[in-house]
């Protein structure tokens, strides 16, 4: 539990394992996390009033209501993770406009409307750190990925602008980019394909939820308050190899 | 209730403005005459949030061009937001 002083930093898709986990390694260092999930789970319902909140990335109305909530209850946020997302992986010849919308919808629009409404305050009390979780994807080509690796792309350039209109009030924002995970959506790929890209991987292996959200408590960090604008690859080595 | 004069004002948009100016002449305007951008009115209304506690409305920046109806806009505000 945090102390009642503790800077307050919202996860914003708190509902998959990376989020989750993201979540739990932030409230491990003090800090204190409020949740919000697509739907909010049953299991939270008796947890302390004003942490978990049901959110959707796609309205505007959503992100202002549940913004000012949290900004009422617990004032300027000190930091915004953004693990929000979703795929829709089509070859570029089967994928519809809908599916191509909806993934940019929800992975760059929805990252860009929750960034754009809680930097004023940060702005105005001169400190805060927005951590975006983006993708490796933005820098491979795969085969199905244009929608995902579009928007994860898209995410790193938000960053670097962001940092630059950001920084003179103390603002940093950063991308943490995973790689191959062991997470839910992992789960539903077929064996022989993990297998495929755990041997594209330096360390023959996939990463866990806990060292991505290791990556963003790092950023999180004093040691990391002159980092921003970049991008932190989480991938084992999948890129370099 | 913010009292928000020219005075105050100018060192406001000093640092907005990443620079000096010798006057600040309540007519002058902003965008056009003494070259405040977007990223400058940004940095104005936050400081001016920073001093006063008041948030001026993003959409009333367009329409606040000159230094008196800036001030006139500010000491009008009466929500003051808690710090």
């Amino acid at each position: 539990m945090s102390s009642p002083q503790a800077d307050t930093v919202a996860v914003i898709g708190a509902g998959g394992e990376i989020g989750a986990a993201i979540a739990t390694m932030l409230e491990s260092v003090g800090l204190r996390v409020v949740r919000t999930y697509r739907t909010l789970p049953a299991a939270v319902m008796n947890d302390e009033p004003g942490l978990h909140y049901a959110l959707d990335v796609t309205d505007p109305d959503s992100i202002k209501r549940v913004n000012q909530a949290i900004e009422k209850r617990f004032g300027a946020l000190f930091g915004m993770i953004y693990v929000a997302g979703s795929t829709r992986d089509r070859p570029i010849a089967l994928l519809e406009h809908a599916d191509w919308k909806q993934v940019i919808e929800v992975n760059l629009t929805g990252a860009f409307a929750c960034l754009q409404a809680v930097t004023r305050p940060m702005m105005v009390s001169g400190a805060g750190r927005i951590v975006l979780v983006g993708s490796v994807s933005a820098h491979i080509g795969t085969p199905g990925q244009a929608a995902y690796a579009a928007s994860k792309a898209g995410l790193e350039a938000l960053a670097r602008v962001a940092a630059t209109e950001l920084g003179r009030y103390g603002v940093t924002c950063n991308v943490v980019a995973p790689g191959a995970i062991d997470s839910g959506l992992f789960h539903a790929v077929a064996e022989q394909t993990v297998t495929k890209i755990v041997q594209r991987t330096a360390l023959r292996r996939l990463g866990t939820p806990q060292e991505v959200a290791g990556a963003v408590r790092f950023l999180l960090s004093a040691e990391a308050a002159y980092i921003t604008g970049q991008t932190i690859v989480v991938d084992g080595g999948l890129r370099a190899s | 209730m913010a009292l928000l004069d020219l005075q105050e004002l100018k060192a406001i948009i000093e640092i907005a403005l990443d620079h000096e100016i010798a006057e600040l002449p309540p007519d002058i305007h902003l965008y056009e005459e003494l070259g405040l951008d977007s990223i400058g009115a940004v940095a104005m209304i936050v400081e001016i949030q920073r001093r006063y506690h008041v948030r001026i409305d993003e959409k009333e920046i367009p329409v606040l061009t000159t230094p008196q109806l800036l001030v006139d806009y500010i000491n009008k505000i009466e929500t003051v937001i808690p710090v």
